[in-house]
């Protein structure tokens, strides 16, 4: 598919136009600071170089869903809901956003989530290359490039004064056009420099787990801003006799996540929910599927009230597995 | 009017001292972390970490929490004002043990977050901790200046006095708006130990089920009464707040009405008996029953 070049006024004409058929969702400043939301305004729009404070992955997996009422007898589901059109998504949030698909479609496509698949597919994605990057930003060591993700529609990129639209599907084909244009070049695909290379048992007790997790105070805002943490719990709670199934997000840094009904719990401490998290992104999710669960966009770096890196962790590992095999 | 720089480099000789000596088994303090854009909590444990420690206009951090998790070992801190009053209040109520602790008094006259004054900095009544066993002034010497406190803040009695019901509730309503139920103010509090929070009791009707509006009062004003006379107003709940929002004025509020009636100020005193521990058969349960009623009569 060609390429077409336009400037912002005609991306904000064409949003305008869009917000008719789409729930529109773009980075928008609430308060003092810039997150996806839905956008009542065109001229709110913020396409630029900054990354929202918390991921889009509200749009697919809200942090608190319905996802059916017991009441006399009848069961209701989900409802259908109306397109959602994400636009400004940065590659780090569009590159989680295949983790999650590979997730929510687990074992290659054997258990598929509904909930999940009804947003998912009323979902259309354009992503937007970022043009620097921010402090604590890592994408670069974490296979994703800093201009461009391939698992959306269609994609911006920033060239001077105006946009590079490339349009990637066919949901992504009519969503903005210009006058046709060369597509930007694209670096070829990153290495995933930060990897782990290792067994379970080869970092499980021997890294010093207490030392990276000591400033944790458990408040799960890593977790909460994560493009690709997922985990959630379902409750049941009954009022008037209706009953309503809910999923909620859950959270590893918190000390009940794994309480169970005996009253074991097996990560009482705060160092082994942070190696949880760690080794989950690092470890358990390559060995399931053909990639890491870390796409490097920094935000629990840099949202972290006790200083914990994830980044800093993972290399300090990398380098203790390195000496251990000298 | 501070001058970090030597309030850094006295800090990180005290930090060597004290770790050479033995005299602690760990410092806390506060590094650099260029990501998060303040200094993030640090535990110097040998003296060459010491160098690490560092002391600025926006180490807003409160670590008196973590004093508990090294509880049973000797561990020196480098304390402002309002988490020395944190400290007192943990020690009044028997969390900590004041000879296990060694607090470096860090003269303060408030804390810059995100370019503006940190939270509760504009309640914070003096810049000199009220008790501590090493002085790091202003200018880093040993000899506290006792510099002037910016004390703007509102004084939440008068507010409430002079605004309708509607008014009040239209305020918390607006901040619990924001609210998701991260529990990140609990988790920063000095006051919030609870082994189980009464949030994550299992099996009660005030579990986190959904962030509706009534599981959010439930869980607001749950603390609010909670930490009545034991709110030290370190301002930690605010600044960890991922969504900004802003509660501590019912903290200020309770703490206010608790000074008033009961003479009580959280903090002040490791060897007063806490407000909440306190019985009196004449009290006039004003804060239950209005005033009028007398215990046991």
């Amino acid at each position: 598919m060609s390429a077409y070049k336009l400037d912002i006024a005609r991306v904000k004409a064409a949003l305008e136009k869009l917000m008719e058929k789409y729930t529109v969702i773009a980075p928008v400043m609430n308060g003092d600071r810039l997150d996806y939301a839905e956008v009542t305004e065109v001229n709110d729009v913020i396409l630029d170089n900054q990354l929202p404070y918390k991921s889009p992955k509200e749009m697919v997996f809200p942090r608190v869903e319905k996802v059916m009422r017991f009441l006399e007898g009848k069961v209701e589901e989900a409802q259908d809901i109306k397109p959602v059109l994400l636009v400004g998504a940065k590659p780090c949030d569009v590159a989680a956003m295949r983790i999650f698909d590979d997730i929510f479609t687990g074992d290659k496509g054997k258990f598929q989530d509904p909930f999940y698949l009804n947003r998912r597919n009323s979902l259309t994605i354009i992503g937007l290359g970022c043009t620097d990057y921010k402090n604590g930003c890592f994408c670069n060591i974490r296979g994703t490039d800093l201009s461009f993700a391939p698992d959306c529609d269609g994609f911006l990129n920033m060239v001077g004064d105006s946009f590079i639209y490339q349009p990637l599907t066919d949901k992504g084909k009519d969503i903005f056009t210009g006058e046709e244009t060369e597509p930007v070049k694209r670096a070829d695909k990153h290495e995933e420099e930060l990897v782990l290379n290792a067994k379970e048992s080869e970092v499980f007790t021997t890294m010093p787990w207490e030392a990276y997790a000591e400033g944790c105070i458990g408040c799960g805002t890593c977790t909460y801003l994560c493009p690709t943490c997922h985990c959630f719990n379902l409750r049941d709670a009954e009022d008037k006799g209706v009953v309503t199934r809910t999923r909620v997000w859950d959270s590893c840094m918190y000390p009940k996540f794994t309480l169970h009904a005996g009253g074991h719990n097996p990560r009482t401490k705060k160092s082994e929910r942070f190696r949880q998290r760690v080794l989950h992104k690092y470890l358990y999710i390559p060995e399931n599927y053909d990639h890491t669960a870390c796409t490097g966009c920094g935000r629990c770096i840099r949202a972290c009230p006790g200083g914990l890196n994830i980044m800093n962790t993972v290399t300090d590992i990398k380098k203790r597995l390195e000496e251990a095999k000298k | 009017m501070i001058d970090y720089e030597k309030q850094s480099l006295k800090l990180i000789e005290t930090a060597e001292k004290l770790l050479s000596d033995n005299t602690v088994d760990v410092v806390l303090g506060v590094k650099d972390n260029p990501e998060v854009g303040w200094p993030t909590p640090y535990f110097a444990r040998k003296p060459e970490d010491a160098k690490k420690l560092v002391w600025t206009e926006d180490c807003h951090v409160n670590l008196a929490n973590y004093l508990t998790e090294v509880k049973g070992k000797k561990a020196a801190i480098a304390a402002k004002a309002c988490d020395v009053r944190s400290i007192i209040n943990l020690i009044a109520e028997n969390q900590l043990s004041r000879g296990d602790i060694t607090i470096i008094g860090m003269e303060c006259a408030g804390k810059m977050q995100n370019e503006k004054l940190a939270s509760a900095c504009d309640a914070c009544p003096a810049s000199v901790p009220n008790l501590y066993d090493i002085a790091i002034a202003a200018d880093g010497s040993e000899t506290y200046k006792n510099l002037e406190m910016p004390n703007s803040s509102e004084n939440v009695t008068e507010w409430a006095i002079h605004t309708t019901v509607e008014e009040r509730l239209d305020r918390f309503m607006k901040e619990i708006d924001k609210c998701i139920l991260c529990f990140a103010c609990r988790q920063a509090c000095q006051g919030c130990y609870c082994v189980t929070c009464f949030i994550d009791r299992k099996a009660t009707p005030w579990e986190q089920v959904d962030a509706d509006t009534a599981t959010k009062m439930a869980f607001h004003l749950t603390r609010a009464m909670h930490l009545a006379g034991r709110c030290t107003d370190c301002g930690a709940c605010e600044k960890v707040c991922p969504s900004g929002v802003n509660l501590k004025y019912l903290f200020k509020g309770l703490s206010e009405f608790v000074e008033e009636t009961y003479d009580f100020k959280a903090g002040m005193d490791p060897e007063a008996t806490p407000v909440l521990d306190r019985y009196s058969s004449d009290d006039k349960q004003v804060a239950f029953l209005g005033g009028d009623s007398i215990v046991g009569i």
